[in-house]
């Protein structure tokens, strides 16, 4: 007489599971292919159009709650922070009223020579972030200017005070989706302006999780925290001398073939409401030399 | 059929949640990931047939509103069911430590499987990074979330009129 209790397992409901399983893979797949074909553009706009007034609100509700929270852990840091700032402000005005006789020098320089300040010619297109998708895998913002906007894909995407925030990376009909400076699998070709005059060529890599970083310096170039980094137009995707950002701390170990640096954009990414898009430069298609 | 109204209405804020404000409430370095844990939770509470059969949605609206590949997150969350499906033999009894279990199991064969789609794809990221900076911590940061949402899903069942579920151990 059998008096422990015995399990036979029950092959049904893994077969239901597995036969469910096998639906989701043929759906999922048929999905995929007609996704990679454009065939669901239309109605990711339209995904796109009908959450972006929703998730505004709650946006700024979720801005307001974390400044709130952020306040209260740092209330010390941030008064520390804020004097810090005042006295950097302070020093910038004054170099600024030192530098205004000079720009007007230079400004006359340049009407004399026919020079013009190359972001005066170019066109821009103002568009506002409708959503975000921010994780460690993955940072896009979804802009309200789309393909009918005259966009094109890998065009320059700014923000109001002209640094990148990243490029045109899926183009919808009326909505855009911008793969930011930190996504992992942006590159970017950039420059660090080492002294007045002076740059030294790197890539911008983002990474996954973690902040973005400059590789491929070379060794022995000059290059300390604080120093800003801008594209370098190599490549010809992006046009040069837009600002990215800046350098956070420098790993020169010699025994690398090549200096890595840690960098911090210069736009906050995580706040951004409005941008411009940078229309009168296309993206270069260079195919091999 | 008001559950299911119920589910819809969780979607779309989860979705909305996604787009807008949850990158602020990461924790170690990730966010939750409100869809699987939504889907998992509904699996467990409404069986693995129903949360099947509203996989394919939230894998859908997921997808459409974060501008990824239409089609990825629904082989992400594939496993859930099948995973729901230990509750339905009543191996465990539905507890909160089941749901935890099923979350992490979940949460890391999703990147697995997203990592592979994407590879496939010739979006390949590192594996090693992505699994060690997103998909480790995020299983702790889902097991968290699930611990917090599914008591009061577990009412909201009650509530419809759902009958409790037991604490049996066994068949």
């Amino acid at each position: 007489m059998d008096i422990l209790p015995t399990f036979r397992p029950r092959s049904g409901p893994f077969l239901r599971a597995t036969l469910w399983g096998v639906a989701h893979i043929v759906l999922a797949s048929l999905l995929l292919l007609a996704s990679q074909k454009g065939a669901l553009d239309g109605l990711q706009d339209a995904a796109i159009w009908a959450m972006g007034p929703l998730a505004a609100p709650l946006r700024d509700l979720g801005d307001w709650g974390s400044d709130v929270a952020r306040g209260l852990l740092r209330r010390p840091q941030v008064i520390r922070e804020n004097e810090a700032l005042r006295q950097e402000v302070e020093q910038l005005r004054a170099q600024l009223a030192a530098q205004t006789d000079a720009g007007g020098r230079v400004r006359e320089l340049e009407s004399m020579m026919g020079l013009r300040a190359q972001r005066g010619q170019d066109e821009l297109l103002v568009a506002h972030v409708i959503a975000l998708h921010l994780d460690a895998s993955t940072q896009a913002i979804a802009i309200d200017r789309g393909q009918e906007d005259g966009l094109v894909k890998g065009m320059a995407v700014l923000s109001a005070q002209g640094s990148l925030v990243g490029t045109i990376s899926h183009l919808l009909p009326h909505h855009a989706w911008v793969t930011l400076v930190t996504d992992p699998r942006m590159r970017v070709n950039v420059a660090v302006q080492t002294t007045p005059g002076e740059e030294v060529w790197g890539i911008w890599l983002g990474q996954v999780g973690g902040g973005p970083t400059v590789d491929m310096l070379p060794q022995g170039a000059p290059i300390k925290a604080g120093q800003l980094v801008v594209t370098s137009g190599l490549g010809g995707q992006l046009p040069p001398g837009i600002l990215v950002g800046t350098i956070k701390s420098v790993d020169d170990n010699p025994q690398h073939i090549f200096v890595r640096a840690a960098v911090e954009p210069a736009a906050r990414l995580d706040r951004l409401r409005t941008v411009a898009v940078l229309t009168s430069h296309r993206p270069a298609e260079l195919g091999e030399p | 059929m008001r559950h299911r109204a119920l589910f819809l209405f969780l979607l779309a804020f989860a979705c909305l949640s996604r787009i807008s404000f949850l990158h602020h409430l990461e924790l170690i370095g990730v966010a939750p990931d409100p869809v699987l844990v939504l889907v998992a939770a509904w699996a467990l509470l409404w069986g693995p047939t129903e949360a099947a059969l509203l996989l394919p949605l939230a894998g859908l609206a997921s997808d459409l509103v974060q501008g990824g590949p239409v089609g990825l997150s629904i082989l992400g969350l594939m496993p859930i069911p099948l995973l729901a499906t230990f509750q339905e033999l009543r191996v465990m009894a539905v507890t909160l430590p089941l749901a935890v279990g099923v979350v992490a199991v979940a949460t890391m064969a999703q990147h697995l499987i997203t990592l592979s789609v994407r590879a496939a794809m010739g979006q390949g990221l590192p594996w090693g990074e992505v699994l060690t900076k997103e998909a480790v911590p995020e299983v702790l940061v889902n097991a968290l979330a699930i611990s917090i949402v599914y008591p009061p899903l577990q009412l909201v069942r009650r509530f419809l009129g759902f009958p409790p579920q037991g604490l049996t151990i066994g068949r």
